[in-house]
């Protein structure tokens, strides 16, 4: 088996096969950068020509998708604020920041830098896993994977910003988000007020993208300048790479927890990126830099979610069982061109595995490469004025969440957490702690269901489950040592009057709203679909009314405290511009989404800049033609505006 | 000697008019049939990419192009959501009748349909669509060696429970739990398990006992089951065309429920629960899945469709390939796929009441 190694790394060496590989390398930086699109839309494109295609050719092109998305998905991450993919979400903490002080192609070059380690070792691991891995992934049974998603939980310690009340009410109210919609263990539908669309929950893509980058887009328009506060660029990519080499410690450490992540089914990538994170946090000593331009707060997310992919194939290749949506496209991929993953692939089709496993190496080698090519010159949007780019942003976000389930609900649902996310960053509340919790909302709820239902309490028997329980306490140790403590050399202010605590009183008081209706509606269905948000919900009810009660009570300012709005010499506050995004979506019913998003674009350049009209209209120009040639080739169908009643639109224009 | 030649020489004649007639009935559907030419078909698939039903419908659609009259340009497009009820919901409301716009209905939309029909989401109605092609796909059910349980007698004795994942109540997994359940075994259902977390599972030794479909079968059990771990206990069957359930002919050495049900009771399965498993043999196995045109579609729209399916299903090579890709199992064209998708898509009162009730009663799940 082994001795194929060689033999399939000089068949990719052919210029078909790099030819096919590169084609796929640049569709998968493409859909990387774009966020919503993810493997899942890169290969669904290509799959239609797989048939009949020679099966190394057609493993090259659809590797080379899957490997260096999360290389160009910092792009946007580190730049705008916008989670390329979702394993991008906490490159944002730190990269953001960065491009913020003007750092940006230092951020950039260090998270490209990681992500192809990171890429790297992952194929590394799987080339060792191919040849004996089942073992240890059937070890993982559901009592050890409760817990790992308890101890990914435990990682919102290190997350939860200066306030650990809030940050521990955030992470309870995105667990009770998490249990809107269809409960495992029932199938009861809960919160979802008779739609289809609340039936399936929220889209992780819609809650990242409300949570992060709304919120984001939102503030730099009000601040009315350029991304980097210094208008410049600052120092350049060597010292990224520097910065890499500096931290080769934590890339490893980082690229191997990634790929662990990665292979073990059910945790999946997107929680990756933020227990490496948190790992990371915990494990230096100053933390004081941490979510304001940390460089390690780059590296690390970036080297594990790049290998998470090497880690994902080995459950696929081991067992023919997809662990992610886009590796259940990849499978069926493989059944197209005639391959069977599964126990016998490496001793059946040990070229291939290989071809694959090749192809996982050079693509990220060569996506990382083409990232550094465009780095500088993309960094630089960082120093144009933002309300240039704002809109098209908006534009991409929008269509980003528009790829949850492809309709009108997509918008209202990205606009509503948004609104919760533009609130939750006025009054400090940790985003990423709501987050995390909504993404192992589901795993832990089914999980624990599971444990139960299987092993009752005798899962505390297994070894492994041990082991991570003693990780998890360890790990809220850490937290709890480093609590934010009070600054004493500081006099105390005195808290605003309660007239002014007002807005935050309401939007905790909102929060505390929901967490009710989750609980009336929990006692509403039976007893296992009850269970677990009875329980989170009490328990988040309890700590919302702390914080409730801190805020409207204490005398002088604390982190429970917080409202940036009026602290902020801005012109406008946030409705004025939530007004404008309520009128994008006017737009988009009366002419649709391809043609509302260039009125958008022009009439808000128009008002926000004093741009020439030639290039307001290039934007413009620009936004459509990105969304008419994606609805092209992904056989999309935007919702249509009340124009469509009356003019007879081509399909892909709607 | 001339009594064979007489055969083979009829058996000639036989063939020789069949394929005249075929070729006329090509040349009359080509001529005065509709044509499809420089037109976009588009096939809606009411899940997310990846998976069996996508799997499927892009490789049906791709054979399928070129038999079709004019060769359109046949893309699919993914509406996921709502376990296939949004997709579905989407293709009542805005497919065109004209031939552009196809479906694929799998179990789960059928299942959905058929056993909840109060529920308010649903605004598609699935018996008035038009099946032109119908793809059986068999399912097997087999247990872990650790359960000691070798043959459907054993299963009889076992007085443990066996523990099943199930993805949810009304998904495609309900025809084998209430399978196990009629056998008299003891089923302990984890529900919100999706099919790789079973295989997973079953191969631990958390679950004990797992159901799957022919092809996911061939390709992730049988490994288990030449190991030693799985332990094939029959197969649903297959039902011929009087009705009556055979054994599936891709597993010709496992009982089919019928005969399993005989060695367990003594006797054939009967009455309304016997009613319920039927219709669920139906939504599960005989249309596993289905291509179809939106109610409304003209006759000529429906004939052109039935054309190119039954071309499709008749060309060797399609029939050399398609195994790896849709099982071996014969395929439905025309009024039979209709008649497929008509047994699927509905159930007595009677019936569905001993579903909704057996649910309730046994796993307190409420329909």
């Amino acid at each position: 088996m082994i001795d194929a190694l060689i033999p399939a790394l000089f068949n990719l060496l052919t210029l078909s096969h790099l030819g096919m590989l590169g084609l796929g390398v640049v569709m998968g930086l493409t859909v990387g950068i774009l966020p919503g699109l993810g493997g899942i839309a890169g290969l669904s494109l290509i799959l239609p020509f797989t048939f009949g295609m020679d099966p190394s050719l057609a493993l090259a092109m659809m590797v080379g998708i899957l490997a260096p998305m999360h290389t160009s998905d910092s792009f946007p991450a580190i730049l705008m604020g916008i989670p390329g993919t979702a394993s991008a979400q906490a490159t944002v903490l730190d990269g953001f920041p960065l491009s913020k002080q003007g750092e940006a192609a230092r951020a950039l070059a260090a998270a490209f830098s990681a992500s192809m380690i990171g890429g790297l070792i992952g194929s590394l691991v799987l080339t060792v896993a191919v040849f004996g891995a089942q073992p240890i992934i059937l070890a993982m049974g559901f009592g050890e994977l409760m817990m790992l998603t308890i101890f990914a939980l435990s990682m919102v310690g290190m997350l939860t910003g200066a306030s650990p009340l809030k940050g521990v009410a955030a992470a309870g109210v995105g667990l009770l988000v998490g249990t809107i919609g269809g409960a495992p263990a029932t199938g009861e539908f809960r919160l979802h007020f008779g739609t289809v669309y609340l039936g399936d929950g929220f889209a992780l893509v819609i809650v990242g993208l409300g949570l992060f980058a709304l919120p984001e887009i939102v503030e730099l328009l009000r601040r009315h300048g350029t991304i980097s506060e210094s208008g410049r660029l600052g120092s350049g990519w060597m010292e990224g790479l520097r910065d890499t080499i500096r931290h080769r410690w934590i890339v490893i450490r980082c690229s191997i927890l990634g790929c662990i992540l990665g292979a073990l089914p059910g945790l999946g990538g997107s929680v990756a990126d933020w227990i490496t994170y948190g790992h990371v946090v915990q494990s230096s000593r100053d933390k004081s830099r941490f979510g304001k331009g940390d460089i390690r707060g780059v590296i690390a997310p970036e080297s594990a979610n790049n290998a998470i992919t090497g880690g994902a194939m080995i459950p696929t290749l081991l067992f023919g069982i997809p662990g992610s949506g886009s590796m259940a496209i990849l499978v069926g991929g493989f059944i197209m061109i005639g391959i069977q993953p599964g126990p016998s692939m490496i001793s059946s089709n040990a070229d291939l595995t290989f071809t694959i496993i090749w192809s996982l190496a050079i693509a990220n080698v060569a996506g990382a490469g083409l990232c550094f090519l465009i780095a500088n010159p993309v960094a630089r949007l960082t120093t144009i004025p933002y309300a240039l780019i704002g809109p098209v942003m908006i534009v991409i976000i929008f269509f980003g969440a528009f790829q949850a389930t492809r309709g009108w609900a997509d918008f209202f649902a990205l606009l509503g957490i948004g609104i919760v996310g533009i609130y939750m960053k006025r009054f400090g509340w940790p985003r990423p702690a709501l987050l995390i919790g909504f993404v192992l909302s589901t795993g832990l709820e089914s999980s624990f269901y599971r444990v139960a239902q299987v092993y009752g309490f005798s899962f505390l028997e297994r070894p492994i489950v041990l082991v991570i329980i003693a990780l998890t306490v360890l790990s809220i140790l850490v937290a709890w040592r480093s609590r934010p403590r009070p600054d004493s050399t500081k006099a105390a202010e005195p808290a605003p009057p309660l007239v002014a605590r007002l807005p935050q009183l309401v939007f905790t008081g909102a929060l505390i709203a929901f967490t009710l209706a989750v609980i009336a509606e929990a006692l509403q269905t039976s007893y296992l679909g009850r269970i677990f948000p009875l329980t989170a919900g009490l328990i988040t009810l309890a700590i919302l009314l702390m914080v409730l009660r801190t805020q409207a009570m204490q005398r002088t300012v604390g982190p429970a405290l917080q409202d940036d709005e009026g602290q902020d010499e801005y012109a406008r506050g946030n409705l004025h511009y939530l007004i404008w995004l309520v009128g994008f979506l006017c737009l988009v019913g009366l002419v649709g989404f391809p043609l509302g998003a260039a009125a958008f674009v022009i009439v808000f350049t128009r008002a926000k800049t004093d741009a020439p009209f030639w290039l307001t209209a290039a934007l413009a120009i620009f936004s459509t033609g990105v969304l008419l040639t994606l609805s092209y080739f992904l056989i999309l169908d935007y919702p249509n505006g009340l124009i469509d009643r009356f003019i007879d639109l081509p399909w892909w224009m709607a | 000697m001339t009594r064979h030649g007489n055969i083979a020489s009829s058996l000639v004649a036989t063939v020789a008019t069949a394929t005249v007639l075929a070729a006329a009935a090509d040349t009359v559907s080509a001529q005065e049939g509709l044509s499809f030419e420089g037109k976009r078909v588009e096939t809606i698939v009411p899940f997310g990419e990846g998976g069996g039903a996508d799997t499927y419908s892009r490789y049906m659609v791709q054979r399928l192009a070129p038999k079709l009259a004019g060769e359109p340009t046949i893309v699919v497009r993914n509406i996921p959501g709502g376990g296939s009820v949004n997709g579905a919901n989407w293709f009542a409301q805005n497919a065109e009748t004209d031939g552009t716009h196809i479906a694929v209905a799998s179990t789960s939309t059928t299942l959905t349909y058929a056993m909840t029909p109060d529920d308010p989401r649903i605004e598609f109605d699935a018996k008035d669509w038009n099946a032109f092609l119908a793809s059986p796909m068999g399912r097997v059910i087999y247990v872990h060696e650790k359960t000691g349980i070798e043959s459907i007698e054993d299963l009889a004795s076992y007085d443990g429970e066996l523990i099943m994942g199930v993805q949810s109540p009304t998904g495609s997994d309900l025809p084998s739990l209430l399978s196990l359940d009629l056998l008299g075994v003891e089923i302990n259902p984890i529900f919100g398990t999706m099919g790789g977390d079973q295989h997973l599972a079953f191969e631990r030794g958390e679950f004990t006992a797992n159901a799957d479909v022919a092809s996911a079968y061939i390709q992730m059990a049988q490994p288990l089951v030449d190991a030693g771990t799985a332990v094939p206990l029959f197969a649903f069957g297959y039902a011929n065309e009087a009705g009556e359930i055979e054994r599936d002919p891709n597993f010709p050495d496992l009982p089919s429920f019928v005969e399993a049900y005989e060695t367990v009771h003594g006797e054939p399965p009967s009455g309304p629960a016997f009613d319920a498993w039927k219709s669920l043999f139906y939504m599960g196995v005989m249309s596993s899945k289905a291509m179809v045109l939106p109610s409304g579609a003209s006759d000529e729209v429906i004939a052109a469709y039935d054309a190119a399916a039954e071309a499709l299903v008749n060309d060797p090579a399609f029939q050399e390939e398609s195994g790896a890709y849709i099982g071996d199992y014969p395929q439905l064209t025309g009024e039979a796929a209709r008649e497929s998708l008509r047994n699927a898509t509905t159930i007595s009162d009677e019936a569905r009441q001993w579903v909704v009730d057996w649910l309730n009663e046994k796993y307190d799940i409420q329909m």
